[in-house]
């Protein structure tokens, strides 16, 4: 297992600080070894510096990445680093993606599920440098309410066409995310930690589609 | 003929976020900075700006100074028609530059991953030609670039280690041709524990105790005023550690605090600046 440089891709607010958050969570906690029975695991350097706090009236408090959130990792005796910049349309978060995209040698392009799919592809229409092979991470899966499972093989349908055809790139895994907390959903909670294990675990080439 | 508009179009002045101080602390960094900067010349001082901060909302910087600069305003300056320009600049490109630098690291980082490839297939020579690339990654990406700028990094690195960085400021590209006050400067970055400050100079303080090969010291004492004095005179004894103990002073509100509502202006300025002359 080498090292690997992953980045977290997707559209403003759809959740990739949040998976990044969350598997620092699982790292943290022991998780990785207990769940799903990796060797020892630590975080290195965790920097979300560049998040900015939006003000709001409630209690959600909004943010927003402008330079890339950085979380270096320790499995074992590799280190592996996942970037995740913002998904802003701004020259300074824009030089994120770009940077990120060049460097990563791995991406997973998240999606809001629960969100238009159109303005989320034009992100990537922005983006040049893409992989030949990502893996997509179809996040905030608990908003799709009933019929889950159909609404989801409708929206792998269309970002395979939007990927495979447009973009000749291929997806070598779906992965169905919920990355806040919530009873309920602690398969989908696992599924956020599962898909960056298996990046670094399978360097996606080749790996099965999975669920 | 170049023609730009006003500064105060896209140079957006600073003003005051919060204004509690410790005078002792700031007195007590600057006198610090310039033992650690030593002096130009018998009795002249090199003049200095070190600033650490944090985002605010979705383009808002707050951010704290310590500074020797004899003649420029500060943001709480009562004085008319004179604006705090060195402030606007300075905080603003210190976001942009973190980024750049950043980015750079970012890039290092890649190549140790393609070097381990490429030495493994047996490949070295390879990866020394990819190492004489890096330096000239451009910053920002060409491809957000118009044509006929000059895409390339704004900065020389005279000297870095893993958390600092010194840096001359190209007066060539296009940050410094539409900002002309900070024609060759030179300029340091740090990070520390996920925090970032700046310094600028006037001239390359080349006997300053940067602390490179050193890391720098914890702050491991309460932090109050009380505890940052107490560093500042116990602890203190590079550039690093004198940011160590600005970040946590401004961390911990004692020195005031500046804000900028939009610094990304600058940054735009500097993207479309090449495309206004083509035009």
């Amino acid at each position: 297992m080498a090292m690997v440089n992953v980045g977290i891709l997707g559209d403003v607010s759809v959740g990739k600080t949040t998976i990044l958050r969350l598997f620092v969570k699982y790292v943290e906690e022991n998780a990785l070894q207990t769940k799903f029975g990796t060797e020892a695991a630590a975080i290195v350097k965790a920097d979300f510096s560049g998040e900015a706090t939006l003000p709001s009236k409630d209690d959600v408090k909004e943010t927003k990445t402008i330079h890339p959130n950085r979380v270096v990792f320790r499995v074992g005796t590799k280190m592996h680093t996942l970037f995740a910049p913002g998904g802003d349309d701004r020259p300074l978060v824009r030089m994120g993606i770009t940077t990120v995209s060049r460097i990563a040698r791995l991406i997973v392009a998240v999606f809001d599920v629960s969100r238009d799919l159109e303005s989320q592809f034009e992100f990537y229409s922005a983006v040049r440098f893409i992989p030949k092979t990502i893996i997509v991470a179809l996040n905030k899966a608990d908003l799709l309410g009933k019929d889950m499972n159909k609404k989801i093989e409708e929206i792998k349908k269309k970002i395979n066409e939007y990927f495979k055809d447009k973009r000749k790139i291929d997806i070598t895994g779906f992965y169905v995310t919920v990355a806040e907390s919530k009873p309920g959903f602690e398969g989908q909670n696992d599924n956020c930690a599962k898909l960056i294990l298996d990046c670094i675990k399978d360097q996606v080439v080749g790996a099965e589609a999975k669920e | 003929m170049k023609i730009l508009p006003k500064k105060a179009d896209w140079l957006i002045f600073p003003s005051v976020h919060s204004d509690i101080h410790s005078q002792e602390v700031e007195d007590a960094l600057i006198k610090k900075a310039q033992e650690l900067f030593g002096e130009q010349q018998e009795g002249e001082n090199f003049k200095f700006f070190l600033l650490t901060g944090s985002f605010l909302g979705a383009f808002g910087y707050t951010y704290s100074t310590v500074r020797y600069w004899p003649g420029t305003i500060r943001p709480e300056s009562k004085k008319s028609g004179r604006r705090p320009v060195l402030d606007a600049v300075f905080s603003c490109i210190s976001i942009y530059l973190s980024g750049l630098v950043t980015y750079q690291t970012d890039y290092d980082q890649a190549y140790a991953e393609i070097k381990e490839v490429l030495e493994k297939s047996g490949r070295p020579d390879l990866a020394e030609i990819v190492e004489e690339k890096l330096p000239f990654v451009s910053m920002p990406p060409k491809q957000m670039l118009k044509e006929g700028q000059t895409p390339v990094t704004p900065y020389y690195i005279i000297r870095n280690d893993e958390d600092l960085l010194l840096a001359e400021l190209y007066p060539s590209v296009q940050l410094t041709e539409v900002v002309d006050s900070i024609r060759s400067r030179y300029t340091v970055f740090f990070s520390y524990q996920g925090y970032t400050a700046f310094g600028f100079f006037d001239n390359l303080p080349e006997n300053a105790r940067f602390g490179f090969g050193t890391p720098a010291k914890n702050f491991d004492k309460t932090p109050d005023e009380k505890g940052v004095m107490e560093f500042i005179s116990k602890d203190v004894e590079t550039l690093k550690d004198l940011f160590v103990a600005l970040i946590t002073a401004h961390q911990n509100s004692m020195l005031m605090q500046y804000k900028i509502e939009d610094y990304e202006s600058l940054l735009n300025k500097i993207l479309e600046y090449k495309m206004e002359e083509i035009k």
